[in-house]
């Protein structure tokens, strides 16, 4: 037998490569199963959520009250610029324990469509009075939701670290803040009525990243680079890049403790999940620099 | 109420695409776990793991690239069971174990398929994953190689490039065993 022949008949044994009989049937049953019991969780977290908003009806009526007794709308043609008041940050001030319920519904209900499709609109509303105040670290990106739903810079599109923007908007505008180096959505801001002894929206890295589609692909890379990835946590974790699709791609677990050196490129961007709850920890964006450099990253 | 309203038809077209992908890519991901290194007493295992990662993972999922998803779990899964498998040889060599005996055949008998294809087992091992992933899809599952770069999310020159290598060393490797398996059958 010639070396070309062995080779052939390696490559026709391959051929031979199907499930065996029944493997796809009980494939199915098991999927069925699982994701039957995944249904049930997802139904389960609604009922919370229904069960929390029937909660705050009652801060709901008392906006909509303040609402109905504000003046009729002044500037329609003016649009607004930076404002508003998310329902945590209202509720923060009066009813904390109410707050905090809120807030883990918001972890609970960000794979909804309200959260993760991107297109929160403003509308016509009342001008109100609104106060971003930024304690973190790193400076963010204040973003209003525009008529056609996009974002648009607002507060000139920057609130440095340890800094409060103060500025005028209307009671039916969202915004956004993301983290201004990775671009990673931080909070989303829900319309909010016009109040202004309560109208102040904390940002101090308690919220979770919002889950969504990534935001950056991968493109062509000019340099690779090193991600020294710490997991601090308990649990293990998922590293997953994000490839030139912007799908997802595991990259394998890293255990509670654990190193790990990943090796990638400047122009790639990594997410990082709880590896039992999926639960999104952190995006990572690229470092679009020419250069070799290794970053150390802690998943907290 | 209305969140629930809302929330139910997404959640049985999410239901409902994963069945439908698991259902006409259940073949794919068998071989291509196969291919990847995944024993064959494994693979079956290994496959619904990867489906269980499909159902979580869904709705992160661009529709028309599951096959994609798919390919690069099963790259994952076959890393973790190559790196179990060496764990477990490593625990062997320990204990003094004796290694397995590598069955004995010489090229002529490799036209049995199953000795074939225990002999494209080794070969393909020796390939590491990267290029791996690119010769099963190009030169066993047949794909163009416009068709890898998109399962693989990367350059059609990469795959280019890659499958070059790829071929390089599997025909040098493929000597090898031929070579080696022929001694063992002069031997006899």
């Amino acid at each position: 037998m010639t070396s070309d022949e062995f080779v052939r008949a390696l490559l026709d044994s391959a051929k031979r490569d199907v499930a065996p009989p029944g493997a796809r049937a009980r494939a199915m049953t098991a999927l069925h199963s699982a994701l039957t019991t995944t249904g049930g969780t997802v139904m389960l977290k609604l009922l919370i959520g229904v069960v929390l908003v029937v909660g705050a009806t009652g801060v709901g009526v008392a906006a909509l009250a303040r609402r109905d007794d504000a003046a009729p709308i002044a500037s329609k043609q003016a649009r607004p610029t930076p404002s508003s008041e998310s329902h945590v940050a209202i509720v923060s001030t009066a009813r904390p324990a109410l707050a905090q319920s809120l807030r883990r519904m918001d972890r609970l209900s960000s794979p909804l469509p309200a959260a993760s499709n991107g297109k929160s609109c403003s509308t016509w509303g009342h001008p109100v009075r609104m106060v971003v105040e930024n304690q973190l670290a790193v400076p963010i990106d204040l973003f209003w939701m525009s008529y056609d739903c996009e974002e648009v810079p607002a507060a000139h599109g920057l609130i440095e670290a340890g800094a409060t923007y103060e500025g005028l908007s209307f009671d039916t505008a969202p915004f956004r803040v993301r983290d201004r180096r990775s671009h990673r959505l931080i909070k989303e801001i829900a319309p909010m009525s016009p109040d202004p002894d309560t109208a102040r929206i904390i940002v101090d890295g308690s919220q979770a990243p919002i889950d969504g589609p990534p935001l950056v692909c991968s493109t062509e890379p000019t340099r690779d680079q090193v991600r020294l990835i710490v997991n601090a946590r308990s649990t293990p974790i998922e590293a997953l890049w994000i490839d030139y699709r912007c799908n997802e791609v595991s990259y394998g677990e890293i255990e509670p403790g654990e190193e790990r050196e990943l090796d990638t490129y400047n122009t790639h961007p990594w997410r990082f999940r709880d590896l039992a709850t999926n639960e999104l920890l952190e995006d990572v964006a690229p470092e679009p620099i020419d250069e070799w450099k290794e970053w150390k990253i802690t998943i907290p | 109420m209305s969140e629930s309203r809302i929330a139910q038809p997404a959640l049985k077209d999410a239901t409902d695409r994963v069945r439908a992908v698991a259902e006409a890519q259940y073949e794919f991901l068998w071989r291509s776990l196969r291919r990847l290194g995944v024993a064959a007493s494994d693979v079956e295992d290994a496959a619904q793991q990867a489906l269980i990662v499909l159902m979580r993972r869904i709705d992160s999922i661009q529709p028309g690239s599951e096959p994609a998803f798919l390919f690069g779990t099963a790259m994952r899964l076959a890393q973790e069971s190559r790196k179990r498998y060496a764990t477990a040889r490593a625990r062997a060599d320990r204990a003094n174990v004796e290694p397995v005996h590598e069955p004995q055949a010489d090229p002529e008998q490799l036209l049995d398929q199953q000795r074939a294809r225990q002999a494209l087992d080794r070969v393909l091992d020796d390939l590491p994953m990267e290029l791996r992933a690119v010769f099963v899809l190009a030169d066993l599952e047949e794909m163009t190689m416009a068709r890898v770069a998109e399962v693989l999310a990367i350059p059609a020159g990469t795959v280019a490039s890659r499958l070059r290598r790829a071929r390089e060393l599997f025909a040098q490797r493929a000597a090898a065993v031929k070579a080696q398996l022929a001694g063992v059958g002069d031997d006899r």
